[in-house]
């Protein structure tokens, strides 16, 4: 925007400001929208009645009221310029950058560093909703009986908190930090697809509220998993689940193929395949992954929105369908998801550790090849999931291999983080502390996976507890922890601000025992025989079951602790960071901060890899 | 072994005094981009419908309650052919729309407008076929997989010619108003031809999804 | 300058700590491994969550000891701007490593395919089980639907008890198999989990060894109840479970005449959720 034209701006009346592509106008055509979708679906659809819930509900009205509002919303945001303007002719054209100040954060911005912060608190908010109701439901499990909240409600935090965790986080890294830092690591001015990548975003939020809004329709009693044919016949909630799901998918396609068209076509001369920096390389391996695997997502959750709108019949045996075609269709996906959430956090250890051990990224293809290789092997994992299903009982010993094969790439992390450490100079600077408790929680979630993976160990331990610690430790002992130590690493950089060192050490240790307090127990608790998804226990599990809720409330306690550090750092004490805090040699530290719009006046040669760290030794085996 | 961190930044980030003004990125990079993101949009594709194929010979195979293909479930055969006939033909005249932009050929238009008015039909046909063909989605599995297929390929369908018809319309204001051309539209073919080609490429892929669509929804 | 030989330092550190370690995972920790020994699956688990723990151990207590090891050993001093040596990698541990891990790994999806085929270790087979023990074996359907189990036995002219009973002693072949929602049958005491699937047949084999009550619980969500479909079942001895078995088709006879006939699946109408 030029000055004479902000200047215009300025002049306007304040109704005549607020007119225009903007979040008000979103919200305004989304909420007229979703009325319009609501009106139409029961024009030829009637509402049915179920009586446990004592609800009235129509799916037709409900989906394409989310449709219509969706559509509303992105319309509202300036979405649906762009392609009508190509189909009366008007030639493709890069928007520019527009807008300075805070009202581009609130916006359609195409600017790679804009939708990065836009991610990190959109984001942020809904984590934090996921984590209250996690802790809404240790609170229920406080009592081996139902107490404080009834088994409906329960049900749909169960179900609220897993689906937002595992569908919001899946771009908890890649959204914020790949859109903010990949651009820069690889000497590009933009992403390949700027609009898309907005578009990613304000996807990601319209899903996240549609999900929330799923309290105003009986919540939904099937856990993250959606599995079938529960979900077709539970009430409207449903169908927040599978609208969220599917709006994830959608984001999850478009934000992975353009990391992958950015990274493939837009990198700086001299950037070869092999200097390339190893967090680059995770995005690489974690944007195959929801290229490939969402889609799958996206059409199973369409054929679930069939079955329940104009009563086809998919998953409903008696009318021909299978339960089974859901659960591989759904893990097909799901497999892949769980790698999709955890090899960014690779990534961000790997890219981070040389920083604080002063050292080259030991066995740099090796990493390479173990994040490839997760990739290409979580597409043979899925069925095991599904050991005593029933399902292709036969192919069990195939998928116990495959999975203890994956095994082997994932070792390929731990050794190269190893081989870093090795005669390093440590500094447990705070990011390389929650790189560290990475290390420590990642590997017991691996080891516990031992158990899982093998089909006859995994009877006991399928659907209990067990596998609820186990998963947590992967993703939120290795995602949330290294998500930790890309804000701290990399927020100093996004908005100059440091954050206060003594608050982040606490946080850490904080959150690192309770987090082991709260998920080593759990093991023992599946060991034990209890399940999940439960309110009601045995009466003698009541002792542990309430020191993992003592331990959660504190791990919810830490996250506090960071919420006051980033309100003090970043808004009240406002400590200029200095320009490169961590002495990295990596190429995002070399631009000025602020970053510019186009972050490079000239686009930058590379000449080596960024972890020209150390002093060569004269050659003793040294390879 | 160890000295002071003095090795140098391993990359060159050359200054530029400010009020100089940016280059513009070389044109080819775009054109790049889109090359990579019509092959990575076909493999998304290609899971997308692999989900249907599955479900296909998943259902297939369980026959579950016997319903897999109810008494009064008969596809009609010529609704499949004309379909692929018209996908394929539309498709193969977006590949020579194609091959003569690339040539610099500017009879281009005639193929790629021909196409566009191939893939409708087909979608026509199809929507057509919805009406009379005489069951419906809730006539067993089969009759399931056949509408969630068929309806989802239409729609993805129905995206393809919108990315063709953008790239006709921008030819199509180019030559209308001269005003346009040396405005908005310096250099059309310079513009056109990597959408051109990325949508054509795509087209192709699709209609070879749409092939396998009717060949196993109907033959199989 | 003078470095200790940090390498033989570490492997000395791990082999006392795996030496102590190990010996006190399989003796002590072993035996009170879940799920007991109620059945002969069950026992199965033991012996293979045993082995399992016994093959981490020495990998959980390598990694730990390194890490401490590295953050003790290999620090910068505070303040301190420090390189360290520029090691890029090194081909023979690289080497090294991935022969280890990939042995560790086929030897364990070895040890879990063989203990697996030999008697399908509890865990739901599918309708058709590759893994069938020879000799004699009782029929039981295990039919979910919300919120409960019940038990069909078709040799004995497939009377439905809602609670059940076992004979110790007796291979039992469980049929589940569910009338709505997906289910999962687990009696956490016999080491047997197999999914209830509407439509589908899921065999498991047990061999309950103690007279004992188990606890059955519902493993897969199935819908608001789900936390209350529990129940508790007995391992009896062969004459009590004849005593017990005349006495339910004695009581359940009247309810019997309006059961439909004994099959590996049911289909209840309507055929689809109604509305």
């Amino acid at each position: 925007m030029s000055d004479t034209e902000a200047a215009e701006r300025a002049a306007m009346p304040t109704w005549r400001r607020l007119l225009g592509f903007n979040l008000l106008t979103a919200v305004i055509l989304a909420i007229v929208g979703y009325y319009f979708g609501w009106w139409l679906g029961n024009q030829f659809s009637s509402s049915s009645r179920d009586y446990v819930a004592d609800l009235d509900y129509n799916d037709v009205a409900l989906i394409l009221a989310y449709l219509f509002g969706v559509v509303g919303f992105l319309v509202g945001l300036g979405f649906a310029n762009y392609p009508l303007a190509r189909l009366i002719g008007r030639p493709p054209s890069l928007r520019a950058k527009e807008g300075r100040g805070v009202s581009r954060y609130f916006g359609l911005c195409t600017d790679h560093k804009v939708v990065g912060m836009q991610y990190l608190v959109g984001i942020g908010i809904f984590f934090f909703v996921g984590g209250v109701n996690a802790m809404l439901i240790r609170l229920e499990l406080l009592n081996p009986t139902p107490t404080t909240i009834g088994p409906s409600q329960y049900l749909s935090l169960v179900g609220m908190h897993g689906t937002m965790m595992m569908g919001m986080m899946t771009s908890g890294i890649l959204g914020p930090f790949a859109n903010y830092f990949v651009p820069l690591m690889i000497g590009a001015r933009r992403m390949a697809f700027p609009r898309i990548e907005a578009l990613t975003f304000w996807l990601l939020m319209a899903a996240g509220f549609i999900l929330m809004s799923t309290i105003f329709f009986g919540g939904f009693p099937t856990g993250w998993t959606g599995y079938q044919p529960l979900a077709d016949q539970t009430v409207a909630g449903m169908d927040s689940y599978l609208c969220f799901f599917a709006l994830v998918g959608l984001s999850m396609t478009l934000l992975g193929l353009n990391m992958l068209a950015t990274i493939i076509s837009l990198r700086a001369p001299g950037l070869t395949w092999s200097r390339l920096p190893i967090f680059v390389w995770a995005v690489f391996a974690t944007s195959i992954l929801m290229v490939l695997a969402a889609p799958m997502l996206i059409g199973t959750l369409l054929m679930a929105m069939l079955d329940r709108t104009i009563d086809t019949s998919f998953f409903v045996a008696g009318a021909g369908g299978s339960s089974f075609l859901y659960e591989n269709l759904f893990w097909f996906f799901g497999h892949p998801e769980v790698y999709v959430l955890a090899l960014p956090g690779f990534g961000i250890v790997l890219e981070l550790i040389p920083v604080f051990t002063r050292k080259p990224l030991w066995g740099y293809r090796l990493a390479v090849a173990g994040m490839l290789g997760v990739s290409l092997m979580s597409f043979f994992v899925w069925q095991h999931h599904l050991f005593v299903s029933g399902i292709n009982a036969a192919l069990r010993p195939f998928y116990m291999l495959s999975t203890e094969i994956i095994s082997i790439p994932t070792g390929f992390i731990f050794l190269c983080v190893m081989g870093t450490l090795w005669r390093a100079r440590i500094t447990l600077a705070v990011p390389m502390l929650f790189c560290l408790g990475w290390a420590f929680n990642f590997l017991i979630g691996g080891l516990s996976g031992v158990f899982l993976s093998d089909a006859p160990s995994d009877t006991d331990t399928h659907g209990s507890f067990f596998v609820m610690a186990h998963f947590h430790y992967t993703i939120m002992g290795g995602l949330i922890f290294t998500f930790f130590a890309a804000i701290y690493y990399w927020v100093p950089k996004m908005t100059g601000l440091s954050f206060n060192e003594r608050l982040a050490k606490v946080h850490f240790w904080v959150m690192f025992i309770a987090f082991n307090s709260t998920f080593l127990p759990l093991f023992v608790l599946g060991m034990k025989g209890m399940p999940r998804r439960v309110s009601t226990y045995a009466d003698n599990l009541q002792g542990l079951n309430v020191w993992v809720s003592v331990s959660a409330f504190v791990l919810g306690l830490s996250m506090l602790v960071f919420l006051v550090n980033l309100v003090y750092s970043l808004l009240i004490a406002r400590n200029r960071s200095p320009h490169n805090p961590w002495r990295s040699k990596s190429l995002e530290w070399q631009t000025p901060t602020p970053v510019p719009v186009n972050n490079f006046e000239q686009i930058p040669v590379i000449e080596s890899d960024p972890y020209d760290y150390g002093v060569p030794l004269a050659g003793n085996g040294v390879s | 072994m160890t000295t002071p961190d003095q090795t140098p930044a391993p990359v060159s980030v050359p200054a530029v005094p400010h009020g100089v003004e940016i280059p513009p990125e070389p044109p080819e990079i775009g054109a790049r981009a889109l090359y990579i993101a019509a092959r990575l949009l076909a493999g998304a594709t290609t899971f997308f419908f692999v989900a249907f194929l599955f479900a296909f010979f998943y259902l297939r195979s369980l026959n579950q309650n016997g319903k897999w293909m109810t008494a009064h479930v008969h596809p009609d055969k010529t609704v499949g052919i004309v379909i692929v006939i018209c996908v394929v033909l539309s498709a193969v005249a977006a590949y020579i729309a194609s091959r003569h932009m690339r040539r610099e050929h500017r009879g281009w238009l005639i193929p790629a407008i021909i196409s566009i008015l191939l893939g409708l039909a087909a979608v026509v046909v199809q929507a057509i076929a919805y009406g009379s063909q005489g069951f419906g989605p809730t006539d067993g599995a089969y009759a399931s997989v056949y509408v969630g297929w068929t309806a989802f390929f239409m729609v993805a369908v129905i995206c393809t010619l919108y990315w063709l018809e953008t790239q006709v319309a921008t030819e199509l204001r180019a030559r209308r108003d001269p005003a346009h051309s040396k405005g908005d539209i310096s250099d059309p073919d310079q513009l056109i031809e990597p959408g051109l080609a990325a949508a054509s490429f795509f087209w192709g892929y699709l209609a070879a999804v749409g092939v396998v669509t009717y060949a196993v929804l109907y033959l199989v | 300058m003078s470095e200790p030989n940090h390498a033989r330092r570490l492997g000395a550190i791990w082999l006392v700590a795996t030496l102590i370690a190990t010996p006190l995972v399989i003796f002590v920790l072993g035996p009170v491994l879940p799920p007991g020994n109620g059945s002969e699956q069950a026992s199965g688990h033991v012996t293979d969550n045993t082995v399992l723990m016994a093959v981490m151990t020495p990998v959980l207590l390598l990694l730990i000891v390194y890490f401490v090891y590295a953050l003790v050993a290999f620090r910068q001093e505070p303040g301190g701007i420090l390189e360290g040596p520029a090691i890029r990698g090194n081909a023979r541990v690289q080497i090294a490593w991935i022969v280890v891990t990939s042995a560790i790994v086929l030897s364990l999806a070895a040890y879990g395919t063989a203990r697996l085929l030999e008697d399908g270790a509890g865990s739901g087979g599918g309708s058709s089980p590759v893994v069938v023990p020879a000799g004699p074996k009782l029929q039981v359907q295990v039919i979910g639907q919300q919120w409960a189990f019940t038990y069909r036995y078709p040799s004995y002219g497939g009377v439905e008890t809602p609670h059940l009973v076992l004979p110790v002693g007796q291979m039992v072949e469980l049929h589940v198999t569910s009338l709505d929602v997906v289910h999962s049958f687990w009696a956490y005491q016999l080491g047997v989990k197999a999914d209830a699937n509407p439509g589908q047949d899921n065999i498991a084999f047990v061999k309950p060894t103690e007279l004992e009550s188990f606890s059955v619980r519902c493993s897969e969500l199935c819908g608001l109840w789900h936390g209350y479909m529990f129940d508790h079942g007995n391992v009896v001895s062969a004459a009590d479970f004849k005593s017990w078995i005349a006495q339910q088709r004695v009581k359940f006879a009247p309810s019997q005449k309006l059961l439909p006939p004994y099959s590996t699946t049911y289909i209840p109408e309507p055929a689809r959720r109604a509305g």
